[in-house]
């Protein structure tokens, strides 16, 4: 029997609200160079066009998730976070620095999917906690170990980009 | 003229109640006759819990009895005297008022082997039964916690561990268990039935003699009774 109720029932009780954003556009915008870079000068030249984001996507409602969700978030350098192994640690950030937190997510969440991979790395996609904007800098789907169901939830380094939402 | 006369009772656990015919008799062992019959059971599992029936006589004796919908007639139940209350029904309302989470049906069955071996009769249902205030508390605590305990055994523990989480879940919970104990214990002490009893064999006779032990030999030990 599957766990994913039990855990969610958890994350309902106990977790932090996280507001969760990624914007998965792939409308190319206007701007893109021959070699897939964007470009600013273009926008400068086209004023009244949309501006795309730093990756040379336009905005799409379609494709963005921006949802508040419950999750875990503890600073990595709390007692608790450093039980983990060394190993554990240098996977999940490579150098641990300040402020980088570790996230435990559901896998859905009213009724909208996470998904952390292909997470964006030029700040499109961010995760907000307690009013500070984090981005993703390693994700891990841990499965269920019940039934084997692969989207049990997300565990996921945390690295902080700004002390503003957005 | 019959007089009106309340009954309460434990409702059925099956799903395909139909009927309750409720029955009068002079004595509780004499013969009854059919006094009132209903087919407005309620929906399972919210049956009805009691009737108000037409009595010859507001002091007889009262059973019921169900029949589901394939006409199927289940057994009667231990007839009650009118105007009276059992032991039973006592205990299982102060249960019931303490814990209303309880199974109903678990809670009579204990009270009637609680009743019955606390005060060493055969009869729970005896409507000459009297029991002092101690004896109800203890016999509420005693009742509650083996009811407790049963419906505690049915429940579940989820336990797992997945990546970084790990969690358990359940009904069957330390704190749940504990909490069974002290109320058992407190039961025991207000009821005078907490006792210790140790019965070791007889002490080896060697040679016309006895022997003098310098320390306790386990492997005479027969039974340890708490």
């Amino acid at each position: 029997m599957s766990t994913v109720p039990q855990f969610q029932a958890l994350l309902s009780a106990k977790a932090s609200d996280v507001r969760y954003r990624k914007d998965s556009s792939l409308i190319p915008c206007p701007c893109r160079t021959p070699e897939g870079f964007r470009d600013p000068e273009w926008h400068i030249a086209n004023p009244t066009e949309p501006i795309c984001n730093e990756a040379g996507f336009l905005a799409d409602p379609n494709a963005t998730v921006d949802i508040t969700v419950k999750a875990f978030m503890q600073p990595i350098q709390s007692t608790r976070a450093t039980r983990l192994s060394t190993e554990q640690l240098i996977q999940m950030f490579g150098d641990i620095q300040a402020d980088d937190h570790l996230g435990i997510f559901p896998v859905e969440w009213a009724g909208k999917t996470l998904d952390f991979y292909e997470w964006g790395s030029s700040a499109e996609d961010f995760v907000v906690y307690h009013g500070r904007r984090f981005t993703v800098v390693n994700a891990n789907l841990i499965p269920d170990p019940d039934d084997g169901n692969p989207y049990h939830h997300w565990e996921v380094g945390a690295r902080l980009i700004s002390d503003a939402p957005l | 003229m019959p007089t009106a006369v309340r009954l309460d009772f434990v409702p059925p656990t099956q799903p395909d109640i139909a009927e309750l015919h409720a029955e009068e008799g002079p004595t509780k062992d004499g013969s009854f006759v059919e006094i009132y019959q209903t087919t407005s059971v309620g929906v399972y599992p919210n049956y009805l819990s009691y009737v108000t029936v037409p009595a010859q006589n507001p002091n007889d004796w009262f059973r019921i009895y169900w029949v589901n919908n394939q006409g199927a007639i289940g057994p009667y139940s231990e007839p009650v005297q009118g105007g009276t209350t059992t032991l039973v029904q006592t205990i299982v309302d102060r249960v019931m008022l303490r814990n209303p989470a309880l199974n109903e049906i678990i809670v009579t069955q204990t009270a009637e082997w609680v009743i019955a071996s606390t005060l060493n009769v055969a009869d729970p249902y005896d409507p000459t039964l009297e029991a002092s205030y101690a004896q109800l508390e203890g016999m509420t605590l005693l009742t509650m916690g083996w009811s407790m305990f049963s419906t505690m055994s049915l429940g579940t523990t989820e336990s797992y561990t997945a990546g970084l989480v790990s969690q358990s879940s359940g009904s069957k919970t330390t704190s749940g268990i504990d909490e069974i104990k002290t109320i058992l214990e407190t039961a025991a002490k207000i009821l005078g039935i907490s006792y210790s009893v140790i019965f070791q064999m007889r002490d080896n006779c060697i040679a016309g003699g006895t022997v003098i032990p310098s320390g306790i030999d386990q492997s005479r030990l027969l039974v340890e009774i708490r």
